[in-house]
């Protein structure tokens, strides 16, 4: 199911944490709210690990990861590095990697099996992603954005996009990552989809701004309660509409 | 009055029916806002976000979910989960709040951590050492990666073998093969060679007309070469060219028997001895010592001629060595020039110069 969370009276929970059917990782706050949060729904399952990277909370947004490794960027110490080794499972791998576009959250946005990443990264690191990730790896634009790890998250069950991605966009994303998907907002509208909310296989974390109508198409479309997908055509077709137009 | 009018009953002091009124009106209101909405263009815009886009299959490839069991097994009994959790579970904000409350609580981070031996979780482990970086010595892959290493040195050498065996094999000729190779690479020299020396020599080298020939390199040899090379037989040219140069000694003979004919003709107009002398010393005029006594001359013998001639030689010896161009030169040179001999005065002693 779908929690409304805030990260020190910010919405953007995205950006302050990362999500993944192996692990969960948060990041260090003045005060234990936004880790308890994670903590009362996560830590019977995953290891949820408070870190920083590179001196900084926004930890969502510079590193990418799969239920098979994490990636970091060149700025991480090593003793943030040796931290998540000592934190995580021994199947995830934990790599750093030097790549000029440092925020790599912003740059890849992937589940367990594909990745869509930034059309001017590195060769190099594109074969590291497919390596340590374990995913196909396809260099693409969301809605004109080169910043696909921003706006768009996918687990392996569903996907949400940029709200003003086309229909053709939506259909071809969608054969590419072999999920269903759907365009919509976060925290009330803002189209900036990871940075507002964090999700996995079976749960997800939105920001408290969040609207109702919001929420039912998040945990409709990532099949978080019973629903499917199929229910924003169908079901909510009505409420959509009063909220949309 | 064209709506049809629906009757709901409804109690608040008992409360029935009460959610049943609300629905009713939330959904009529619903479906009025959503009909005038409908109808404007705005919705055009927004028909993206009533699409949800179902892949189609691209590959054989399956990508499940990934959820723990600990997941499935907690849905499936969701209330005692529930209840058993809020038993169970000390949160970290729990502890935060009995150990001071944010900003004097500091929890540990590495109180979550997954090593072999819970005993290492609390242990120090320095980041610099010696004055050099602990995380740059820590590899626990390295016998590992140094077996890599060393196997796929070996691949690699086991391919350079493989590549100089084949190259090996590449490099066989036969004779006849060596040989027209070995013509190829003289004629290429030599073309290089004279390029060289044409490139070098270009600036300063004149350019000279064929017919000249100051090198002597157009032989009737080389033109019946050229000829032959050519596909022509050259053997009638070669005769033609030859037969030439014959003719040419002709006409040499000829034009002595011209200048012959012309002494004869001369001979004929005027058949004095005297005449036949003169003629006779004129043609041998170059030829001729100086001491030999030509008739007419005024001298008796060869030794009084030579006796004159050194007299004449004495006589003008002294003229010339004082520079003077003949007899007829009788110049008189100033011997003591005044204004070279003689400095400057000052005033008034001109009489003293």
């Amino acid at each position: 199911m779908a929690t409304r969370i805030q990260f020190e009276n910010n919405c953007e929970v995205g950006v302050f944490s990362k999500l993944t059917n192996a692990y969960c990782l948060v990041a260090i706050g003045g005060s234990e709210n936004f880790y308890s949060a994670f903590e009362s729904e996560l830590a019977d399952v995953i290891p949820v690990v408070k870190t920083s990277i590179g001196g900084t909370r926004i930890i969502g947004r510079l590193c990418v990861g799969n239920k098979n490794g994490l990636l970091l960027p060149h700025t991480t110490t090593d003793q943030e590095l040796q931290h998540l080794r000592n934190c995580l499972p021994d199947q995830v791998v934990v790599q750093r990697i030097d790549e000029r576009l440092s925020a790599l959250g912003n740059c890849v946005a992937c589940n367990d099996h594909v990745a869509l990443t930034h059309p001017d990264l590195d060769k190099a690191t594109e074969e590291l992603i497919a390596d340590v990730l374990g995913v196909e790896v396809f260099r693409q634009t969301i809605a004109g954005n080169i910043l696909v790890g921003s706006y768009c998250a996918i687990t392996n069950r569903g996907g949400l996009v940029h709200p003003h991605t086309s229909i053709e966009d939506l259909d071809e994303l969608s054969t590419l990552l072999q999920v269903p998907l759907v365009a919509g907002t976060v925290n009330r509208g803002s189209e900036v989809i990871a940075a507002g909310m964090t999700v996995n296989d079976w749960t997800a974390f939105c920001g408290s701004d969040t609207t109702a109508t919001e929420l039912s198409v998040i945990e409709s479309v990532f099949k978080l309660r019973e629903g499917q997908p199929a229910a924003i055509v169908d079901d909510m077709r009505k409420s959509l509409i009063d909220s949309y137009v | 009055a064209n709506e049809e009018g629906v009757l709901l009953t409804m109690s608040t002091l008992t409360e029935n029916g009460v959610m049943a009124v609300k629905n009713a009106a939330c959904e009529r209101l619903l479906d009025q806002r959503v009909e005038i909405k409908m109808k404007s263009k705005k919705i055009n815009d927004c028909l993206n976000r009533f699409h949800v886009a179902m892949p189609k299959p691209r590959d054989n490839k399956e990508r499940p979910p990934c959820i723990p069991q600990a997941v499935l097994d907690a849905r499936a009994s969701a209330d005692a989960a529930k209840e058993k959790k809020k038993l169970e579970r000390k949160l970290e904000k729990d502890l935060e709040n009995e150990n001071g409350g944010a900003g004097v609580y500091s929890a540990s981070l590495k109180k979550h951590y997954l090593l072999a031996d819970d005993e290492w979780k609390e242990d120090i482990l320095p980041e610099i050492l010696d004055g050099h970086n602990v995380a740059d010595f820590l590899d626990p892959d390295i016998l590992q990666r140094c077996e890599e290493l060393e196997r796929e040195e070996g691949l690699r050498l086991e391919e350079e073998a493989a590549q100089e065996a084949f190259q090996i094999d590449g490099h066989e000729l036969t004779e006849e093969q060596r040989e027209i190779l070995g013509q190829i690479r003289k004629k290429k020299a030599l073309l290089i060679q004279e390029h060289r020396m044409k490139k070098r020599t270009a600036e300063s080298r004149p350019i000279v007309p064929r017919k000249f020939d100051k090198d002597r390199t157009f032989t009737t040899d080389r033109m019946g070469r050229q000829l032959s090379s050519m596909g022509f037989d050259p053997s009638a040219a070669m005769d033609r060219a030859r037969s030439r140069s014959r003719g040419r000694k002709r006409e040499r003979s000829l034009s002595r028997a011209a200048s012959d004919g012309d002494d004869m003709d001369i001979d004929g107009q005027q058949s004095s001895k005297k005449l036949r002398a003169l003629s006779r010393s004129r043609s041998r005029s170059k030829s001729r010592p100086p001491e030999e006594v030509v008739p007419g001359e005024g001298f008796k013998d060869s030794a009084q001629k030579k006796k004159a001639i050194k007299k004449a030689k004495d006589s003008v010896r002294n003229r010339n060595k004082e520079a003077r161009r003949g007899e007829a030169d009788r110049v008189i040179p100033t011997l003591k020039p005044k204004h070279l001999f003689s400095g400057k005065s000052s005033i008034g002693k001109t009489s003293r110069r």
